[in-house]
């Protein structure tokens, strides 16, 4: 079940209606809650309803087991466990196949011929999400950042809820439980703001995203060798475009009908392309994913505590496995090597060159977007292609000087520079939008709402991909 | 509060605001894009949800028809559409040498001249005399073997292919895409020696025709279904001198692959009665040992990803070992100047 769908906008409707008819039985409101976001998760899979459950209650176990420990040692033992057991469950239905074949065809390649066993395993959808905001939880408490929950209710529907459970954002525990525990204020739901949010992503999906999918980024990612240079060209700078606003949109998406519902999540991004360094683009894209890992990867392996080359050394290892996060596959896993060598080298040479300056020129900062944006660029590459050869591929394809142009039409490019322009609109103008909206009589908002639902259906194509997050 | 960091500004909503709000949207929704709506309706499997949603919409959108309130859609629609330079989006399809664009309404004036109604091709072809081939189906030919298919005729240098492929198409829905229309209008535009087909994967599903109701899996369903596979390759034996079906490959979840596995029957029985039509089997290429699903196959002693992540499709090097089968089966029927 697709956000911009039919089916969900039936779905939706009727959760709304019935978790605001719940307003004053907060527990009937949760179990609620908690089953129409199974219901919404076994529509893919019913079978992996089983696994997200395992998932979560395991977590609430650990999480029981570590508020009612009392020595340091037994805690120590129990996240162990708990980082294990989702570990686990995600290494086991993530990356069982690629790392059994790997190994495999490195034993063949040294005359090993042992071969492991390969199993048929299916990836269930938004189990890398799932995982990590399981895992926050119980970091969280053996941190002692937040208490553990005694209510089983409150975890299934942390773990599960709907909104963010497939494709993010990655909440944490600490800003969804306390939410949990306050009754759904029906006098102070922020809607302006969550149908500003709603009505923009489903513009960037629908219209944006899907059009520069089909009609320039799948053909020409497909087989580069059969496009001109200039069409690979555009093919990265369109992809740039289509996974930015395919990703961006589902957590805009997902904060609305959160809001909606009278629950809140932080922003997952923040015009990344307007990042002029490789740094400020990590905290500006994916924003959620970037600070799981900086407070359970980086930090604890010292972070830039421990000396400056420790310090690189610990980029690149969150990037290779932030990069692996997203995939099993090796594309995936040099698509993080080369954002975690750009972020080491980035370090290095602005401790070197740049420790005393404490602000860029215009031109500075000008060039300084540019050079980030296509070393992002060539990053896509690595990421959407599916191998590393095929990567390679495409890169050798920019040559094609003489295959004529069939794809680039003015209204893909016409995308692409709304998709990147977009990033360089000062961020008072959304404010200004989400206010003037606001400003407006209920009808009228409720009017320029349908407006916007009728143009995305009249624009938008017969049928919508699933977002590019989803096989994460 | 930092998830409130981006809404404790923000303007507060009673209950009952948000509530108009959404109303009043599904109300205007239900009234101008009652034709979306019926469309989507039309679109859903066939099935009790597909009747239900179809006898709510219809009369909605007929009735808002009647008073001319689909047209603000219709009018934005076909000005998009124009401006995007189409006018009819389901006849768009990427191909080798740019794009189709299909109009269904001169489906029936076709040129008879062009048939090809010898058995087999005298032609000795070469670079300067190249055999053509038409590439046709659903998303299988669209992904791994489309690609590899494409590379492999265009880098012979004496073929000339053409790929045309629409996503979630097939001969059980030809109210969402017709293909037996399609290909006659595709004949119409151009000859070709032979053709290449791979569909079905979204074939077993429900079907509706004359008010009929053909659930998967009865007799009549399949009867239905064979007529359909037998009138196709009819209508392609009057047009090319060979027709090669791809079948389907093992499928990962096995309800699927019994299905599947169903339809390849059919494609080999129509293909045996019909002299220009071969059926080329993928589950000795794609399968194990025992013909069964592997996501991985061994080749010269390597493990290689031949599926893709659904367990349906094809890579591109699953893809390259049936082009690779095809390529030799070409090789075999026509005559090529050394």
């Amino acid at each position: 079940m697709l956000f911009p769908t039919v089916e969900f906008g039936i779905f939706f409707a009727v959760v709304f209606t019935f978790s605001w008819l719940l307003k004053n039985r907060q527990f009937e409101r949760k179990v609620l809650l908690t089953l129409a976001s199974y219901f919404f998760y076994g529509f893919w899979d019913w079978r992996f309803v089983f696994l997200l459950l395992s998932c979560s209650l395991g977590n609430y176990l650990f999480g029981l087991g570590l508020g009612t420990a009392g020595k340091d040692k037994y805690r120590k033992i129990i996240v162990g466990f708990a980082v294990v057991w989702n570990l686990g469950i995600l290494g086991f239905f993530k990356y069982y196949g690629f790392f059994v074949t790997s190994l495999n065809n490195l034993l063949n390649r040294i005359h090993l011929g042992t071969s492991l066993p390969l199993l048929e395993i299916v990836l269930p959808v938004g189990i890398s999400f799932f995982t990590f905001q399981a895992m926050s939880y119980v970091i969280d408490v053996y941190r002692k950042e937040i208490s553990y929950s005694r209510s089983l209710l409150d975890i299934l529907l942390y773990i599960s809820f709907f909104p963010q459970l497939v494709a993010g954002p990655i909440v944490r525990a600490k800003d969804f439980i306390p939410q949990l525990k306050i009754k759904p204020d029906t006098g102070s739901i922020r809607a302006g703001r969550a149908f500003v949010l709603i009505a923009a992503g489903l513009v960037k999906k629908v219209i944006i995203a899907n059009y520069i999918a089909t009609e320039l980024v799948d053909p020409v990612f497909e087989d580069p060798m059969a496009f001109s240079g200039l069409e690979v060209l555009f093919g990265v700078y369109g992809y740039a475009v289509q996974i930015y606003c395919d990703f961006s949109a589902y957590s805009e998406i997902a904060i609305g009908i959160a809001a909606l519902l009278g629950y809140y999540f932080p922003d997952n991004f923040n015009f990344p392309y307007r990042a002029d360094s490789i740094q400020d683009f990590w905290r500006r894209w994916h924003i959620s994913l970037s600070t799981w890992l900086r407070d359970y990867l980086y930090i604890p392996l010292g972070g830039s505590k421990k000396g400056k080359w420790k310090t690189y050394r610990n980029l690149s290892i969150t990037m290779i496995l932030g990069g692996l996060w997203h995939g099993a596959a090796w594309n995936f896993v040099f698509w993080g090597t080369l954002h975690g060598v750009g972020l080491a080298v980035e370090r290095f040479f602005r401790e070197k060159f740049f420790a005393n300056s404490k602000s860029k020129s215009l031109i500075l900062k000008i060039i300084t977007i540019f050079l980030v944006f296509h070393f992002v660029c060539i990053g896509w590459v690595f990421f959407r292609a599916r191998s590393f050869t095929l990567a390679l591929e495409y890169f050798k394809s920019l040559g094609n000087l003489t295959v004529p142009i069939t794809m680039l039409t003015p209204f893909v490019l016409f995308l692409i520079v709304i998709g990147i322009g977009m990033h360089f609109i000062p961020p008072q103008p959304g404010q200004w939008v989400r206010d003037k909206f606001s400003g407006l009589p209920i009808v009228v908002q409720g009017i320029l709402l349908g407006i916007v639902l009728l143009l995305i259906s009249a624009f938008g194509p017969e049928g919508v991909a699933p977002f590019i997050y989803f096989r994460f | 509060m930092d998830y409130m960091k981006h809404f404790k500004h923000e303007k507060k909503y009673s209950l009952k605001d948000v509530s108009i709000i959404l109303v009043i949207a599904l109300f205007f929704v239900l009234v101008f894009d009652s034709s979306g709506l019926y469309g989507w309706a039309k679109r859903l499997k066939v099935g009790k949800t597909r009747t239900f949603f179809v006898n709510v919409s219809e009369p909605l959108n007929n009735a808002m028809d009647k008073i001319k309130l689909t047209y603000p859609r219709k009018l934005l629609r076909q000005s998009f559409h124009y401006a995007m330079g189409k006018q009819r989006e389901a006849g768009f399809i990427a191909a080798s040498g740019g794009i189709y664009h299909i109009e269904n309404d001169s489906i029936n004036q076709l040129a008879s001249t062009d048939v090809h109604s010898d058995n087999t091709s005298a032609v000795t072809y070469s670079s300067s005399n190249p055999l053509s081939v038409l590439l046709i189906g659903d998303s299988m030919m669209g992904d791994g073997l489309g690609t590899m298919l494409l590379r492999a005729l265009n880098d012979d240098g004496s073929m000339t292919p053409n790929r045309h492929y629409k996503v979630s198409s097939g001969l059980s829905r030809p109210d969402f895409y017709n293909w037996p229309a399609q290909i006659r209008q595709l004949f119409s535009q151009g000859q070709y020696d032979a053709v290449i087909i791979m569909m079905g994967t979204n074939d077993a599903q429900n079907f509706e025709m004359d008010g009929v109701i053909y659930t998967y899996g009865t007799e009549e369903w399949f009867d239905v279904y064979r007529d359909r596979l037998n009138n196709f390759l009819d209508t392609l034996s009057v047009y090319t001198y060979h027709v090669y079906w791809v079948g389907m490959p093992p499928m990962r979840a096995s309800g699927y692959n019994q299905r599947m596995q169903s339809l390849n029957q059919l494609f080999e029985q129509a293909c045996a009665s019909h002299p220009k039509a071969t059926y080329v089997s993928t589950i000795p290429l794609l399968g194990d040992q025992n013909g069964n699903y592997s996501t991985y196959i061994t080749v010269n002693g390597r493990q290689i990803l031949a599926r893709g992540e659904d367990g349906i499709h094809m890579t591109r090097a699953g893809g390259q070992i049936v082009a690779d089968e095809l390529m030799n089966l070409l090789q075999k029927e026509f005559k090529f100047a050394d």
